[in-house]
């Protein structure tokens, strides 16, 4: 899982933010070190393998164009974990034809670093991940893997934080179903 | 009850498998940030191209204030222009038919007041667009405002109905 980012870390981004707009540019590459981890993981869970490298570069190469416009430099990870989400949101729609059931492999692929006895429930959870219909797996992925909180979710993907609950909560009810509910019950028949 | 605990359980797993995921590896990130360093690298390039020099600074509002004066005084000017513009083509479709604005046998008051109330506003114009432009000529002085009748005198109310016309250019007189 990504270590989340301590809440004391946002006037350190503050003042990176502000050094980068003074022409530090190795301001940008602090913040690049802090953020490459959750912000590939993110594109990881978000599209596949092979775009998520991608995604990462646009992702950056976005953030350095458009930084002298981010308005509040605090809240530059909500900003970052949004053009993120947009970005991710955006190839799906460019996909030529929606995703088949076998391309989610391709989202499940295990990583060098996972212990090999996870392998197997760890690509299943993953592949059902990506089988969930977008929102959902925003709101799991942003709330499991780097723990914010509904009204920082709700901020970032722009919901109200009602709403933000219920995909959270839909989501996690159909990755239950069918990870231990509908496959249990094809094991029997 | 069991289907609370076989909730509780099954969320308990899917807790254990988002934290037992790893995440990206140590490979994974060498190779994406190598990706994004010459991304980089080709846009501080072509910044720098575009600059005229090898490392342009990156630009923000606060630190290059004067584009943005640029900007925001080229688009007054372009918006006075606009109202100067619109004025004078009103002005040109308005000239000819100037004489038929008046009624026949209206008197040269009638007409003087007219044509100052349109002096007037040319005035007006002129005035928003000469810091701008201080090569502006400056516009023949007429009648000044006040002298102009601003209600009905007991001549106008005991004479016909047609002469009350020689009231009106006065209330469209604009004392801006």
């Amino acid at each position: 899982m990504t270590v989340p980012v301590k809440p004391s870390d946002r006037s350190a981004d503050a003042e990176e933010v502000r050094a980068f707009l003074a022409g530090d540019e190795g301001a940008f590459e602090r913040l690049v070190d802090r953020y490459q981890r959750p912000v590939l993981h993110l594109c990881q869970r978000l599209v596949d393998a092979e775009e998520a490298k991608d995604l990462f570069q646009e992702v950056f190469l976005q953030v350095y164009r458009a930084l002298p416009r981010l308005r509040a430099a605090g809240a530059f990870r909500t900003w970052l974990f949004r053009i993120t989400v947009r970005r991710a949101r955006r190839r799906a729609l460019a996909r030529p034809r929606p995703a088949r059931v076998e391309d989610l492999d391709v989202f499940a692929a295990p990583s060098a670093g996972d212990p090999l006895e996870l392998d197997d429930e760890l690509a299943r959870m993953r592949r059902m991940l990506a089988r969930l219909p977008a929102r959902q797996r925003e709101v799991i992925v942003l709330r499991h893997y780097h723990e914010l909180s509904f009204a920082e979710i709700a901020a970032l993907l722009e919901l109200r934080e009602d709403a933000a609950r219920a995909n959270h909560y839909q989501g996690l009810k159909r990755l239950r179903r069918e990870l231990f509910g509908d496959d249990e019950r094809m094991d029997r028949r | 009850m069991n289907d609370d605990r076989r909730e509780r359980e099954e969320l308990s797993k899917l807790e254990a498998l988002f934290r037992a995921d790893p995440g990206p590896t140590p490979s994974e990130l060498a190779e994406a940030r190598l990706g994004l360093k010459r991304v980089l690298a080709r846009e501080q390039s072509g910044r720098g191209q575009d600059a005229g020099g090898p490392s342009a600074p990156t630009s923000s509002p606060t630190s290059s204030p004067m584009p943005s004066m640029i900007r925001l005084a080229s688009r007054r000017f372009l918006r006075t222009f606009a109202q100067a513009a619109g004025f004078a083509l009103l002005m040109a479709l308005l000239a000819p038919l100037l004489p038929r604005l008046l009624p026949p046998g209206a008197s040269a008051r009638a007409s003087v007041d007219l044509v100052a109330s349109f002096v007037d506003e040319a005035r007006s114009v002129r005035d928003r667009l000469k810091p701008l432009l201080p090569s502006l000529p400056s516009l023949p002085s007429f009648p000044s405002l006040p002298e102009l009748p601003m209600s009905p005198t007991m001549e106008m109310r005991g004479a016909p109905a047609s002469r009350l016309f020689d009231w009106i250019p006065s209330l469209h007189s604009d004392t801006r």
